[in-house]
């Protein structure tokens, strides 16, 4: 009896009993700091970090809980049942989490987009942003959905009908490539008698919605651990997601924690590399880190010997060949100059403008020229001292210098970097005139091509994918959790770095485009040996059959669900891609490149469906020059039959330029 | 540590590539001392955010990546070995680690290759390391689907130390 009461009395006083050391004075914000922020033996506070530049915000302001509480239990929110600890929650679903009690979402993450009006979106504090952030491209997802439901005709049409959870635009005015309403991409359950559009659905819905700030992520990856809502940017993770924090409470074992727990605009590349080393790749290219699969024949490549993103070590090369001087895959200038993507994306292109949109084209508005200038002019600001994007953006970060010039001060580091601008640059060289300047007949490349068009140094492009979904297994929804039959997996059949096609962007302007979906599909179902013929794992406890077999998309209005859309590669380059990478030389032996560059095919990735008919990848045009695959982006075109024509008719030197011969298609 | 029969040969194999102690920057000059004062042992599992033990017998989920490949995660908690320094996982005094998946009769199906990879030391003393991709060398899942294999680790550190350890599982395909 005496044991069992003094273990009672021990647990009486761990439950009432505030944290040890000295004394800690009454705090005008929170007691929660007696515990996270605790004086030392010097009576100085140490432990958590203010969460918050420039203000001082209470613990309670954001997590909610019980500030004038002296016991954890007392101050903490209560943990909610069913939900063990708030690493489950850090890993759940966005349909999940819309059951977690508000008040706990807020405890976990006062920033997560279901609770961010009463938070970081408060009238007085960023409350516009919190009008926008939540319809967002980012948040949405919409932009990955869309197009593969366009390509095997689910819709009709490019716009985002769908994303990870319904919303509706209040203020919808018609704006282009927006919609009204959108709701929640929910595939079917899969059978034997399931459709080809059934199936992409599937793979959507259990394969992509990784990447959204409507939820954490399932932060079960290295490289990928993130926050939600606001915080998915503002609050950082390291690539293993351990917290560094002082916090004596804080659990420094276990992903996923921020490194600390402070909120911040100078997001590093790193952090939006959580999500966007996946899609275009553009995390990853800025950096200049290409993708393996498929070199191991390259005999010199240098590989990152990490892990990161679900990829081994080996995954990751930064260099092809590592015996020469050359980097085949060199990082964006930008980069190379210290600069991170937050120092150009900002404001609307992250937040959105409210507008719930399908594609990156309508709501990133920065260009190139918003710093650079055109040939004819430079950038100026405007009459208040503000510059701002062709869209009307302010660039916060862009003022005039120390020097009398353009600077953009970096937000990573507030390192000032001068502003070329192109006006100011004249080589004086034949190749720069006929590149930057005007002819006789007023025509120049400045006027209707965008600068990355050629300032591009490489750009990874996989072409060819093989998506198996199999109901052998099943497959865990991103989007509410559950698990149904239907384990998706995929093939890439060939990552290079030289596919460089030209396509018409929303603007009107040639731009670079990506190979995107070129998908083959196939379905497996269950298989009964002793009734039916088996085609998979025949010789397994689980036997099954093959309802698709690398099947072809195709589009409503009859065109082959091949995906092409524009892409920017973010591997900026003050040198520009050979002239006859466009245009034909003398001898015209570079006949296969330009055909590569307009679309008319070169025949280089090739790959046949389930029957036999073989595919050119890199075909995107007929003989009339018309779209023959769908268009990922509204808005977005081929290169225009007349302007390819006229593409055709200057000779330019031979750069010395060839495309890597790939190797036949072999089946994975 | 459970011993197989495959740990002797993953010891071997392992001490051709240890060596002995290479130049480093980081090492506390009592780091092999320290390291020692506890029997070395290794105790493999996997997961690839928390460690997860594995018994014999246990089923062993293959996992397919977004690219293609397949792979398990290998995960495995240490003692008595120096483990190495977070702040710079490149370097060479960092422990060396092997994980490696076999078939019954020796086939290497899966193998990490010889990874330099610092051990995370936990606030309460155990030391660690999660959610390494060991890559399989299949095609298809059902080359390997409910096959009896065993998983293998082993650690080298700076000071020369080795551990092995190892579990026969049935991979199965994940849900």
């Amino acid at each position: 009896m005496h044991i069992i009461a003094l273990l009672l009395a021990v647990i009486a006083l761990a439950l009432v009993s505030g944290c040890p050391g000295p004394e800690q004075p009454a705090d005008p914000r929170s007691s929660c700091r007696r515990c996270h922020q605790p004086l030392d033996e010097a009576g100085d506070a140490g432990g958590l970090l203010e969460s918050h530049a420039f203000t001082v915000i209470a613990c309670v302001d954001c997590h909610g809980g019980d500030g004038t509480a002296q016991t954890k239990v007392a101050a903490h929110v209560v943990v909610p049942v069913g939900i063990e600890d708030p690493t489950q929650v850090r890993g759940m679903s966005s349909v999940e989490l819309d059951t977690v009690p508000l008040e706990y979402v807020r405890w976990v993450n006062p920033s997560d987009y279901r609770v961010s009006g009463q938070t970081c979106g408060k009238t007085e504090c960023h409350e516009a942003r919190n009008q926008t952030a939540p319809s967002s491209i980012m948040t949405t997802m919409a932009g990955h959905f869309n197009k593969p439901r366009y390509y095997v005709g689910r819709q009709t049409t490019r716009d985002p009908e769908q994303g990870v959870r319904d919303q509706h635009d209040d203020s919808f005015d018609g704006a282009a490539s927006a919609v009204e309403d959108m709701t929640t991409l929910r595939a079917p359950d899969l059978n034997a008698d399931s459709s080809l559009a059934d199936v992409v659905d599937k793979y959507l819905e259990d394969g992509c919605p990784r990447c959204h700030v409507w939820n954490f992520g399932p932060n079960d990856t290295v490289g990928d651990f993130r926050s939600s809502g606001c915080a998915g940017c503002h609050m950082l993770y390291a690539n293993d997601g351990l917290s560094r924090s002082a916090d004596p409470n804080a659990n420094v074992d276990d992903p996923p924690h921020p490194i600390n727990h402070r909120l911040t605009v100078a997001i590093p590349d790193s952090q939006c590399e959580h999500c966007h080393y996946r899609g275009n790749r553009i995390g990853t290219m800025y950096r200049g880190v290409r993708e393996a699969a498929r070199i191991a024949e390259l005999p010199n490549i240098h590989a990152l010997d990490e892990s990161l993103h679900g990829r081994p070590s080996g995954f990751f090369v930064d260099d092809e060949d590592s015996t020469n001087s050359v980097d085949e895959t060199p990082p964006d200038v930008h980069q190379q100059a210290g600069m991170g993507c937050v120092d150009c994306h900002s404001g609307v292109d992250v937040h959105g403008d409210g507008n719930l949109y399908g594609a990156h084209d309508n709501q990133v508005g920065v260009e190139c020229i918003d710093c650079h200038g055109t040939e004819d002019a430079v950038v100026a600001p405007d009459p208040g001292g503000v510059f701002r994007t062709s869209r009307g953006e302010m660039m916060r970060n862009v003022r005039v210098g120390d020097a009398g010039v353009p600077v953009m001060v970096s937000r990573l580091d507030g390192v000032q970097h001068p502003l070329t601008q192109i006006a100011d640059v004249d080589l004086g060289t034949p190749e720069y005139d006929a590149t930057h300047g005007r002819d006789a007949s007023g025509f120049s490349h400045l006027d209707s091509m965008e600068c990355y068009a050629c300032h591009t140094a490489w750009t990874q492009s996989c072409p060819g994918c093989h998506v198996t979904v199999d109901l052998r297994s099943n497959g865990r929804s991103l989007i509410d959790g559950t698990e149904t039959p239907g384990r998706t997996g995929g093939t890439s059949n060939w990552v290079v770095t030289d596919y460089f096609a030209l396509g018409m962007g929303v603007d009107g302007m040639l731009t670079p485009m990506a190979p995107q979906e070129k998908m083959f599909i196939t379905m497996v179902v269950p298989c009964d040996p002793a009734t039916e013929t088996c085609t998979d794992g025949v010789d397994t406890p689980a036997p099954g059959r093959r309802i698709f077999d690398q099947v072809v998309r195709h589009t409503t209005d009859g065109r082959l669900g091949f995906g092409f859309a524009p892409v920017v590669p973010h591997t900026t380059s003050s040198t520009s891609v050979p002239c006859d990478r466009c245009h034909l030389r003398d001898d015209e032996s570079n006949r296969n490149i330009v055909n590569e560059t307009l679309g008319i095919g070169s025949g280089r990735f090739q790959i046949p469906d389930g029957e036999g008919t073989m595919y050119d990848l890199t075909q995107v045009v007929d003989d009339a020059g018309v779209a023959t695959v769908g268009l990922g982006h509204q808005g977005t075109g081929v290169v225009p039959p007349d302007v390819a024509a006229r593409v055709l008719v200057p000779r330019v030197p031979n750069s010395g330029l060839t495309l890597r011969d790939v190797g036949p298609w072999t089946a994975p | 540590m459970t011993q197989h029969a495959i740990a002797p040969l993953l010891l071997a194999s392992t001490l051709l590539f240890a060596g002995c102690p290479q130049d480093s920057n980081n090492p506390p000059a009592d780091a092999c001392e320290q390291a020692a004062l506890e029997a070395p042992s290794a105790n493999l599992g996997t997961g690839s955010t928390l460690f997860a033990a594995l018994d014999d017998g246990d089923d062993l989920e293959v996992h397919q990546g977004a690219q293609g490949g397949f792979h398990v995660w290998g995960t495995v908690r240490v003692a008595g070995l120096y483990a190495g320094d977070r702040d710079h996982p490149s370097d060479p005094s960092n422990p060396e680690v092997v994980f490696q998946v076999m078939t019954t009769d020796g086939t290497v199906v899966g193998d990490t290759g010889s990874l330099l990879r610092p051990l995370k030391v936990r606030s309460d003393g155990q030391v660690e390391l999660v959610g390494e991709i060991v890559p399989l060398f299949i095609g298809s899942i059902d080359e390997v689907a409910f096959q009896q294999v065993t998983l293998a680790v082993s650690i080298t550190d700076f000071c020369g130390t080795t551990v092995v350890d190892s579990r026969m599982v049935r991979l199965i395909p994940s849900t």
